[in-house]
């Protein structure tokens, strides 16, 4: 074969496999960052924009007026990256009408709610399972802390249980202090270390059935 | 403008700086393990008339190499885990390799260049940057005494030479199959 043949075969192909990699919790992890940084004040959402848009349209230049441009017109038809379905197209159009010139928010309080609703639908439709059990933005925290579910199904029932308390775990290992119960997942078992274990050991069977079922799409 | 390849940000150009036989004579073919966001990838294209193949396994950093290179016409990107090897030999069409270059700092890096070396012939350069910390928590020193002897199983060590001045904790191996 000859050498172009070579290079344009391994690009498409490359682009192919590309595009079925990309998996919807970047949506779930775009929305909890997102209520994050809103609770921490600051209205520049540039960096987080850039973040969604790096997966649905890989291919972009992706600048301040790139994002700016994309958010105006409201396509979402983009080449390359991951698939929107009509419902979720519905749900950036809503979300990107609150969006101003400068990538901040116009109405901080709408933002906030809406972010919250559309976290809740997807972590229903992608993550039935795993929402039953925690709430959406704690949900939300624990695929981002280790960006994404693809690297969160892989762990043990201990590591979630632990997601958050690096600092005390660290302490524990180094001086010999006593070791952390729960991390993150506090929230949801108010300070019971018996709780937190059997949430911990639940939920992560509950992520790797929505992660077969729902949201792997490439035998990789 | 021409961009500029520097040490700091290129572990090729840094072993080239040391001193070590790492120039291309111009028509050799490259197998590129952790192509990232393609920076030197995009120069060694350039003193190159072969094939380069540029493998990523990350998304987003793949997207990004793929946009970088789009100027230039003999770099063949692979969305490939370097693990998946045989994968990898697929992709390559039965192009004879020149030249292997593995810069992927992971915790069974030696592994992947066993694994990488096996589709290679035996006159393939094979170019290793090898990151110390990756592999263990232990002192520097007795991290590359082990990773020399156990290349010295299935490699000849040509040269090598720390790559310290630019990048902390990082060795480069120039090697042959054994």
């Amino acid at each position: 074969m000859e050498s172009e043949q070579i290079v344009a075969k391994n690009l498409a192909e490359s682009k192919k496999d590309l595009q079925g990699a990309f998996l919807k919790d970047s949506l779930i992890i775009f929305f909890t960052r997102v209520i994050e940084d809103l609770a921490g004040g600051g209205n520049d959402f540039y960096g987080r924009l850039r973040e969604l848009f790096i997966v649905l349209d890989p291919y972009s230049e992706n600048s301040r007026e790139d994002i700016a441009e994309k958010i105006i017109k409201k396509d979402f038809e983009f080449q390359g990256g991951l698939v929107l379905d009509g419902d979720e197209k519905e749900m950036l159009r809503k979300f990107f009408k609150i969006v101003g010139e400068d990538l901040g928010f116009v109405n901080v309080i709408e933002a906030n709610r809406s972010a919250k609703m559309f976290l809740k639908k997807l972590n229903e439709k992608y993550l039935p399972e795993s929402s039953q059990l925690v709430d959406d933005f704690l949900l939300g925290k624990l695929i981002s802390f280790f960006g994404g579910i693809r690297n969160l199904h892989k762990k043990p029932a201990s590591t979630i249980q632990l997601i958050g308390a690096e600092k005390s775990l660290f302490r524990h290992m180094e001086k010999g202090t006593p070791g952390p119960k729960y991390g993150l997942i506090y929230r949801a078992v108010g300070g019971c270390g018996r709780d937190a274990r059997r949430l911990a050991n639940k939920l992560t069977i509950a992520i790797r059935v929505d992660y077969f079922k729902n949201l792997n799409n490439i035998a990789r | 403008m021409k961009e500029k390849w520097i040490a700091k940000t290129s572990k090729w150009k840094a072993a080239l700086d040391v001193g070590l036989n790492v120039g291309l004579k111009g028509g050799e073919n490259v197998l590129y393990l952790g192509a990232s966001y393609g920076t030197t990838v995009r120069q060694i294209a350039d003193k190159t008339k072969g094939i380069i193949f540029a493998v990523e396994k990350a998304e987003r950093v793949c997207g990004e190499l793929i946009k970088n290179i789009k100027p230039k016409k003999n770099i063949a990107v692979i969305f490939e885990d370097a693990h998946n090897i045989e994968k990898i030999k697929k992709r390559l069409s039965k192009t004879k390799i020149d030249v292997l270059f593995q810069d992927i700092p992971s915790l069974d890096q030696i592994g992947i260049l066993e694994r990488a070396s096996e589709i290679v012939e035996k006159d393939c350069k094979i170019l290793f940057s090898l990151k110390m910390k990756s592999i263990s928590k232990k002192p520097v020193k007795e991290v590359l005494k082990d990773a020399q002897k156990r290349l010295k199983v299935k490699f000849k060590i040509l040269q090598e030479a720390s790559l310290e001045r630019w990048h902390k904790g990082h060795w480069f191996f120039v090697l042959e199959k054994a």
